[in-house]
């Protein structure tokens, strides 16, 4: 019983940097149709981010995960801007450009860090919240859901609540019809390049200090992002939050009581078999012709 | 017996109906007029006999058996054959490569014949088809040309023929018309006569009245996704609900 | 007919050339070429499965099942290479036509991340069931083929023998390309609603043609295995994807030979610049986004670009 309970709380706490990598994919494949391969790279930046200054260098933790941010969403910007779009009307070739920037920024942070072992990040939040004598949720991971969660709040809300959110959705649905209502979808690739980016900086900077840091750490984040984005439903952001908080539980689970690998194995099983019974995922809209 | 029976067929997208309860059968070589507004539901009614949509209801007979809801390449393998609206080609390949490729049904083959060069015989013969689909439609000096850089009235014949190369029974014409000056329409209408005199039923989804009215031996009007009126071009131009939705609505076409 | 000639005549040269440059070479020269004509089959047949404009991400991973194939079969079953040879190939097709039932269910991206989410899941497993895949340090100590006698063990053997299978596989995928075939491909990838209106099951032709390039990495997978004598999980990785999809991409994948041009250009300069160690693929990154801006159809298409430059007239563009 406590394990189960325990398993659960940490599923959850797990979805939080799930949903954060993931909703990042889904906005940039949904305004610009581009799927960012380099997305992992982009959480893996984040975290050097902060393994480089705050634990090398001495900076006050909070001030390098927001310079993480800003950094990641400064790279995203050039990709935008130099890369995705000359290749508008190419989507293979924006893929195949993230492809070359996953190279360069593994070997950056491969230069940065050096080769060695993996690094970690001592947790700047000492201590454990214990509940009910039984759960233990140490403050570090309690910070980085409330983050986590406090930031797709605040999206949701950009999204839905605001006439610039607006619009990057109308972009999203039919970028034509956008820019016939004088919608500049340019600008709202950028919006969401930089938006998607900070996001997957945010994600790698909470998870600096609870995981092993190195170069090809965005392999397993990018898998998981795709899993979470099949599962959802491209181009379905609510989609990704809940199949982020499903497939968190579900790994979280099937880690806990047989092992990791059987549970990516299976994670990605199931993203098969749902492109059988449902290619637009659990809160996608069919596709009709 | 009708060539094509469409019985009591409905479509919904989401709560909308597209098409409700449409009946209607189109008769062997003839011209079969599909006509209405725009929205009026032809493309639907369209994409449902070629499978390239399936119906919420009702059914499609072809020849006495039931093509309803079949994949589209098996539909078009029993001889019914759809053309696109504006010049959907193989623009990157030449004319004849687009009318070659239309042969596919008789000249299809596996990988094995393909190596060993055991199907020659029938790559021959859909080469020869090709040929005689191109002079039909009168293309023989542009065969070489690629496709994209035809003027319209080429690429509206490239259309047909690669829609011939096939060994159409019946043939389904989306707007052959749109866009074409007088002179290309005339042009046109020869030729779609010609069709029809080697033995080709067609149903023609048109909104160029003279060639409709000049063209057609029946006509279907579909308005609201309802079959408004059908009969000959003369009834259906006196008939008086017909001129009030559509022909005298105040929207000339 | 004289183009035809000429084609003919240089393929001979080069066969001939390849026949006697083994003997000229060190050792570690003959192994890399070796690689290379591998690697030629490789590219060779993730081209046809490109040709229905599906582009997969599981080209290195079915490579990866024809190397376990016929590894296991020979060390485990002691099965002759000659049948394990032909048997990697049919392995790693049947699981690409299993796979096209899902895959296929969907395109572009969807098929892109579906192949890709297929890939990990086999290799992972790999990884974890340690029997029979060996884990992460896979499967060792594979035995080399034999024929009447000759051990196929020392590398000049070897590269003939690669040489002859690789040619005659190189062969096939021409053909196939070239025949009815090919052109329906050509067709699914350039309109698939009228292709499918003149009676083209483009389902079928996707499957076609993601099974036979499946079949022919196959082989390349076997050929490459019994060569270095061991299969690794992380030899088939994305990393070796991406390899893959930039040899294309430099080569040209519009053409036959632009894919062949791609792999020996840049498996010659990444041979030359082995001392970059650590940013050799921060080298390749940046090679792949510039040709994708700036040379999308490939070194192939570099003669024709530069003639029109120096007549004067504007360098085509490429067709989308």
């Amino acid at each position: 019983m406590e394990l189960l309970v325990q398993t659960m709380v940490n599923g959850i706490i797990q979805s939080g940097f799930y949903a954060l990598a993931a909703v990042g994919l889904v906005l940039i494949f949904g305004v610009m149709k581009v799927v960012n391969f380099a997305h992992g790279e982009l959480t893996m930046v984040g975290a050097y981010s902060v393994w480089f200054l705050h634990a090398q260098n001495d900076m006050p933790f909070l001030l390098t995960v927001v310079t993480a941010v800003v950094l990641v969403a400064m790279i995203g910007l050039l990709m935008e801007r130099f890369l995705f779009r000359p290749m508008t009307d190419s989507p293979l070739g924006g893929l195949i450009c993230s492809i070359g920037v996953l190279f360069v920024l593994q070997v950056a942070a491969t230069l940065v860090g050096g080769e060695g072992p993996s690094k970690q990040v001592p947790p700047p939040y000492e201590g454990t919240l214990v509940l009910f004598d039984m759960l233990r949720i140490p403050y570090q991971r309690l910070f980085s859901f409330a983050v986590a969660a406090t930031t797709l709040g605040l999206l949701w809300y950009f999204l839905t609540r605001m006439r610039i959110g607006w619009a990057l959705r109308a972009v999203a649905q039919d970028r034509e019809a956008a820019s016939l209502q004088g919608i500049n979808s340019n600008r709202m690739s950028m919006i969401a390049m930089g938006v998607g980016a900070a996001m997957a900086g945010l994600a790698g900077a909470l998870m600096a200090p609870l995981t092993n840091i190195n170069p090809h750490m965005g392999h397993n984040v990018i898998i998981t992002a795709f899993i979470v984005t099949i599962v959802g439903g491209v181009g379905s952001l609510p989609g990704a939050v809940i199949a982020s908080v499903l497939y968190a539980l579900f790994h979280t689970f099937v880690t806990t009581y047989f092992s990791g690998t059987i549970a990516t194995i299976s994670g990605l099983v199931i993203m098969v078999l749902i492109l059988i019974v449902r290619p637009s995922g659990i809160l996608g809209k069919r596709v009709t012709e | 017996m009708s060539m094509l029976q469409v019985k009591n067929v409905s479509k919904q997208f989401g709560g909308l109906a597209a098409l409700d309860n449409v009946n209607f059968s189109v008769e062997k070589e003839h011209i079969h007029g599909l006509i209405g507004p725009n929205g009026a539901g032809k493309s639907t009614m369209f994409k449902i006999i070629s499978g390239f949509s399936s119906p919420t209801a009702g059914s499609i007979i072809f020849n006495d058996s039931s093509i309803t809801g079949l994949k589209s390449s098996r539909i078009a393998e029993a001889g019914i054959i759809r053309t696109f609206q504006q010049t959907t080609l193989f623009h990157e390949m030449t004319v004849f490569e687009n009318v070659l490729i239309g042969t596919h049904n008789s000249s299809r083959t596996n990988i094995l014949s393909a190596l060993i060069g055991s199907d020659r015989k029938r790559q021959q013969s859909a080469k020869n088809h090709a040929m005689e689909a191109i002079r039909f439609m009168g293309l023989e000096d542009r065969m070489h040309q690629i496709a994209s850089e035809l003027p319209l009235g080429s690429k509206r014949a490239l259309v047909i023929a690669v829609a011939l190369s096939a060994k159409p029974r019946l043939l389904l014409l989306d707007e052959p018309f749109a866009g074409m000056n007088p002179e290309e329409t005339n042009t046109m209408m020869a030729l779609t006569e010609k069709v029809r005199q080697s033995g080709i039923t067609i149903i023609l989804v048109e909104h160029d009245m003279k060639a409709v009215m000049g063209l057609c031996d029946r006509l279907t009007v579909l308005n609201f996704g309802k079959v408004l009126a059908q009969g000959t071009p003369k009834e259906v131009r006196n008939n008086p609900e017909v001129i009030n939705a559509y022909l005298g609505g105040g929207k000339s076409t | 007919m004289l183009a035809k000639h000429r084609t003919l005549m240089t393929i001979v040269l080069i066969l001939a050339g390849l026949l006697i440059l083994p003997h000229y070479l060190k050792y570690h020269q003959q192994d890399f070429l070796i690689f290379l004509v591998v690697n030629v089959l490789v590219v060779a047949s993730y081209r046809l499965v490109t040709l229905t404009g599906e582009w997969s991400l599981i080209h290195a991973v079915m490579m990866g099942i024809g190397a376990y194939t016929s590894g296991m079969l020979t060390k485990f079953l002691d099965f002759s290479f000659w049948i394990s040879l032909p048997l990697a190939g049919v392995v790693a097709g049947l699981t690409a036509a299993l796979l096209s039932f899902p895959l296929f269910r969907t395109t572009q991206f969807y098929f892109l991340i579906g192949s890709f989410a297929a890939g990990e899941a086999i290799r992972l497993s790999w990884i974890h069931f340690i029997r029979p895949f060996g884990g992460t340090s896979g499967i060792s100590a594979l035995p080399s083929p034999e024929l009447l006698g000759i051990d196929f063990l020392e590398p000049i053997p070897y590269f003939y023998l690669t040489l002859a299978i690789v040619t005659a596989c190189l062969v096939i995928l021409y053909r196939i390309e070239k025949s009815r075939i090919g052109l329906t491909l050509h067709a699914v990838h350039w309109q698939a609603p009228l292709a499918e209106s003149v009676g083209i099951n483009t389902w079928n032709y996707r499957t076609l043609a993601f099974t036979t390039g499946s079949m022919f990495v196959g082989i390349a997978g076997a050929l490459k295995v019994h060569y270095i004598g061991t299969v690794t999980p992380n030899q088939y990785g994305i990393g070796f994807m991406v390899f893959i999809l930039i040899w294309l991409i430099v080569g040209g994948y519009k053409t036959f030979y632009g894919a062949i041009l791609g792999v020996i250009i840049l498996s010659i300069l990444d041979e030359m610049f082995r001392e970059l160690e650590v940013i050799r693929p921060a080298v390749y990154g940046a090679v792949l986004i510039l040709f994708i801006l700036y040379l999308p159809d490939g070194l192939e298409s570099l003669p024709q670009k530069i003639a029109s430059r120096i007549k004067g007239a504007s360098p085509k563009g490429s067709h989308s």
